[in-house]
């Protein structure tokens, strides 16, 4: 054990915490250099706590982005689809800066296509998708560090999953629904316990459900919709949620426009009742590529009026539903797949 | 100027840990947790004693407290008056304030302001003064920082190095 120094010489733990506490996240990288103690503190997930609590904590939204053609060294590829590589953008929208996450090392042209994300106490957590080259679905987990700027790879998912429902429970990682690797949709759900690396299976689901949505309401994870094997596409109307501790899924009949998917686009209105997209009189009308992060009082959506149209995004206040155009440096006008908010 | 009390005009002496005594409203010490306790209690008789509290600091903590104090009065009679604006105007005013206040002092005196804060219990001073700390620290290279509050690097060589390599993304 290494006997570490003071926080700060000359002032008392208590008030050195307080002080450090106040720092910018952006210092963080750097203060971890300073020294060992520091080096402990600033990473630890007591000192997250400690920061979210006192009100030191801010909300970002994280995307999977499509890299400008430029920059992407894989040009071979032909597909219209795949010509694309993906990274992951981080919107602060407090400051309004835009920045873009060094690449996972596993994967420097690109991230796996079609990969999900969710944050796990101001960690950020990619998981799943398909190999950018071959196509075949991964089980890779990769949890970046903002703290550290570090990408580390997890343990995989315990099976073959795409296009399932995440969402962030209590600082653990829940995956439901989807479908495996024989296309065969699944009522399995796991849990990632990112801190201690581990997985553990909860409960089934009432029903298969591939192309669901996941969606966090308070202390419950809800999956919205999908569709079961035989009914390819035919997306349901109805939902279910798992609550924290109770080790059942309750399931909702009518909680959802049937037939219409609800991939990255469910909200919640004030009164509880889920909601497609857009629910607001000043809809500027965005319908293809849509996805909507939640950063508490408001909500970032993006997407384009028609198909390969410009990519526009918008914050929208929670409470009067109205849109304003968000101002995006040129390199970040790419499309984007999906997001979710991290409190960092 | 504000409405009259029972204690408006009563004063409590505090006595520093290097023997000076200071003379407060106490209507200004109340912004003191340990001070209004003392209050509560009816135990303000004589001398308070604040043995952690030098002279030079406690001063400084005074000046704060009158200026918050007089603030506070001004904005309520604002805010009685609707006089909206001009309270906006007031709270930027007390910011600039603040901010002048804190930044005239070097490192070791916002250091006892901070620890004289705690200890007396004044948590918006604490707040400002912990602030300045965490701002002091902006835009610093981990080598300024050290400096800046006598950090001794306890990395080995190899270790700075591994991490220089880990860290070279946000540098770039």
């Amino acid at each position: 054990m290494v006997e570490l120094l003071d926080l700060i010489p000359g002032l008392p733990e208590e008030i050195a915490l307080e002080c450090l506490t106040r720092l910018h996240s952006t210092t963080h990288p750097l203060a971890t250099r300073v020294c060992k103690t520091w080096q402990n503190l600033f990473p630890s997930t007591h000192f997250y706590f400690h920061r979210k609590r006192t009100g030191n904590t801010h909300k970002v939204a994280c995307f999977i982005q499509a890299l400008p053609l430029n920059s992407a060294s894989d040009t071979v590829n032909v597909m219209p689809v795949g010509s694309y590589s993906y990274g992951v953008t981080v919107f602060d929208p407090l400051s309004q800066s835009w920045d873009r996450i060094h690449p996972v090392p596993k994967y420097p042209n690109g991230l796996p296509l079609f990969c999900r994300l969710s944050s796990s106490h101001g960690k950020l957590v990619v998981m799943g998708g398909w190999d950018p080259t071959s196509y075949s679905s991964v089980n890779d987990v990769f949890v970046y560090d903002f703290t550290t700027q570090s990408w580390r790879q997890g343990k995989d998912m315990p099976d073959n999953r795409s296009f399932f429902a995440v969402g962030e429970l209590n600082g653990r990682v829940i995956v439901a629904g989807g479908h495996n690797d024989s296309k065969n949709a699944l009522n399995t759900a796991w849990a990632y316990d990112v801190c201690k690396d581990e997985w553990g299976e909860l409960p089934r689901m009432s029903q298969e459900r591939d192309e669901c949505e996941g969606l966090v309401i308070g202390s419950e994870f809800w999956v919205v919709s999908g569709y079961k094997t035989e009914s390819q596409g035919h997306f349901e109307a109805s939902a279910e949620s798992y609550k924290v501790g109770s080790g059942e899924w309750t399931r909702v009949e009518e909680a959802w426009r049937p037939s219409q998917c609800p991939r990255s686009c469910v909200g919640v209105a004030k009164h509880g009742e889920l909601f497609g997209l857009i629910k607001s009189d000043s809809d500027p009308g965005i319908r293809m590529g849509t996805c909507r992060v939640q950063l508490g009082e408001s909500t970032i959506v993006t997407g384009s009026t028609y198909t390969d149209g410009p990519q526009e995004l918008f914050l929208v206040e929670c409470q009067t539903g109205k849109f304003d155009s968000l101002d995006v440096p040129d390199e970040f006008r790419q499309f984007i797949q999906s997001g979710c908010c991290v409190e960092i | 100027m504000s409405t009259p009390s029972v204690s408006v005009n009563r004063v409590l002496k505090l006595k520093s840990s290097d023997g000076e005594i200071f003379e407060v409203k106490q209507t200004v010490a109340v912004q003191s947790g340990v001070l209004k306790q003392m209050m509560e209690d009816g135990c303000t008789e004589g001398e308070i004693p604040l043995n952690n509290v030098d002279s030079p600091t406690l001063a400084k903590i005074i000046e704060w407290c009158n200026k918050h104090h007089d603030n506070d009065v001004e904005g309520r009679v604002l805010s009685e008056e609707r006089e909206k604006e001009k309270e906006k105007e007031k709270a930027a005013d007390m910011k600039k304030w603040e901010s002048e206040f804190i930044d005239a002092l070097n490192r070791d005196e916002i250091y006892f302001l901070l620890t004289g804060s705690n200890y007396m219990d004044i948590k918006e001073l604490l707040d400002c003064a912990a602030q300045k700390v965490a701002d002091m620290v902006k835009g610093k290279t981990p080598e300024a920082i050290r400096e800046m509050f006598n950090i001794q690097s306890d990395f080995t060589e190899e270790e700075e190095e591994a991490i220089r390599k880990e860290n070279q993304w946000a540098f770039d």
